[in-house]
C-alpha cells in the first residue's frame, strides 16, 4: 500500500510557472531547476492544492478518460512520485513525501 | 475505415468556410451539410442548447469556444464529447475532429487540470449527497421516493397506509437529515441520488 493513500499533497508555492504550448516549465527555485511538465502531469500538479487526495485524482481520471481505477491510480502515484522527487510537490505538515530521502 | 464525415456549424460564416475548406482537404474526413459523424459547432455561454440539438447516438460533437473551464465543462455537459479554444489552430482542430471521430475525448491540454478538479468536486458532492441519504430510515426513504414520483401528502398516507400527519411528520424529518427547505429540493435531491422520478401513472 502506497503512502500517497495517506496524503493530500500540495504544490510548491514557490514555483514560477511558464506555458508553452503543450507543455508547461515550473522552476523550482530551491534547486534552481527549470522543470517540463507534459499536460497530464501539470494537470495533476495542478490538483496538488493540499486539501484534494490523490486518491480523488485517480477517481476523476478514471472517469474522464475511462481508465481502469488500478491503471489511473498508477499513472497518479507514478507522476506523484516524480513530481516529489523534483521538489515541486510538498505535504501541509511538510512531512517527507513518499518518494524523498 | 471509411472517412469521417464533418459538418460545421459556426455562426461566423467566413471562419465556417475556410475551417470547412481546411478539413475538406483532409483526404480522411468529407465535410457535408448533411448527417454527420463529427459536428464542429461554435459554443458560447448560451449555446448549450445546440450541443443538445446535435447530439446524437453515432455523432460526436466537438465544441469550439473560450479558452476557459466553464464553457468548457458546459459544454461537455451538454453532450459534446470534445472542446478545443477558439484559438487552436485549423491543424489542431483536424486533430479533435479525429479524436472525436474515433470517439475520443479532447479537451485542450491546459484545461485538464480544472477539468478534472470539476470531476473532483462533482464527485465529492454525489458522495456527501449518498451520505445524507444513508442517514434516512426506510421509511422516510419511501416518502422521499414518493415525493420525488409526485405524489402529495394524501396520495403517500394513503400508498403507506399512515395519516397525512405522518407523513407530514417524515417529511419533516427527512427535510432537516437532507438539509432542504421544500419539496422541490428534495425531488431535486432525490434525482441527484438516481431515485427515479418515475411518474405515478406509469407504475
Amino acid at each position: 500500500m502506497s503512502d500517497w493513500e495517506k496524503v493530500r499533497p500540495r504544490r510548491r508555492g514557490e514555483a514560477w510557472v511558464q506555458r508553452d504550448g503543450e507543455q508547461t516549465a515550473v522552476y523550482n527555485p530551491d534547486t534552481e531547476a527549470l522543470h517540463l511538465l507534459n499536460a497530464s502531469a501539470r494537470a495533476i500538479w495542478e490538483l496538488c492544492d493540499g486539501d484534494t487526495a490523490p486518491k480523488e485524482m485517480a477517481e476523476a481520471i478514471a472517469e474522464l478518460t475511462g481508465l481502469t481505477p488500478g491503471l489511473a491510480w498508477t499513472d497518479v502515484t507514478t507522476t506523484l512520485d516524480r513530481l516529489a522527487e523534483l521538489g515541486l510537490v510538498e505535504t501541509d505538515d511538510g512531512a517527507s513525501l513518499p518518494s524523498q530521502p | 475505415m471509411g472517412n469521417i464525415r464533418v459538418r460545421i456549424e459556426i455562426a461566423d460564416t467566413g471562419l465556417a468556410a475556410a475551417l470547412s475548406a481546411f478539413l475538406d482537404a483532409d483526404p480522411r474526413l468529407e465535410v457535408t451539410r448533411g448527417d454527420a459523424d463529427v459536428v464542429v459547432v461554435g459554443f458560447d455561454e448560451a449555446s448549450d442548447a445546440r450541443v443538445v440539438a446535435v447530439h446524437s447516438p453515432g455523432t460526436g460533437v466537438l465544441a469550439i469556444g473560450q479558452e476557459h473551464p466553464e464553457p468548457m465543462i458546459a459544454a461537455l455537459e451538454a453532450g459534446a464529447l470534445g472542446y478545443m479554444s477558439a484559438t487552436a489552430s485549423f491543424d489542431q482542430i483536424a486533430d479533435g475532429v479525429h479524436s472525436v471521430g474515433g470517439g475520443h475525448g479532447v479537451v485542450p491540454p491546459a484545461m485538464l487540470g480544472g477539468l478534472l478538479r470539476h470531476v473532483v468536486h462533482r464527485r465529492r458532492a454525489a458522495r456527501a449527497d449518498l451520505d445524507r441519504l444513508e442517514t434516512l430510515t426506510s421509511r422516510e426513504r419511501d416518502v422521499l421516493e414518493l415525493v420525488a414520483s409526485g405524489l402529495d401528502r394524501a396520495a403517500i398516507a394513503q400508498r403507506l397506509f399512515i395519516s397525512t400527519d405522518t407523513v407530514r411528520t417524515h417529511l419533516m424529518r427527512m427535510f432537516r437529515k437532507l438539509d432542504v427547505h421544500s419539496q422541490p429540493e428534495a425531488v431535486a435531491f432525490a434525482a441527484r441520488c438516481g431515485l427515479a422520478a418515475e411518474p405515478e401513472g406509469e407504475r
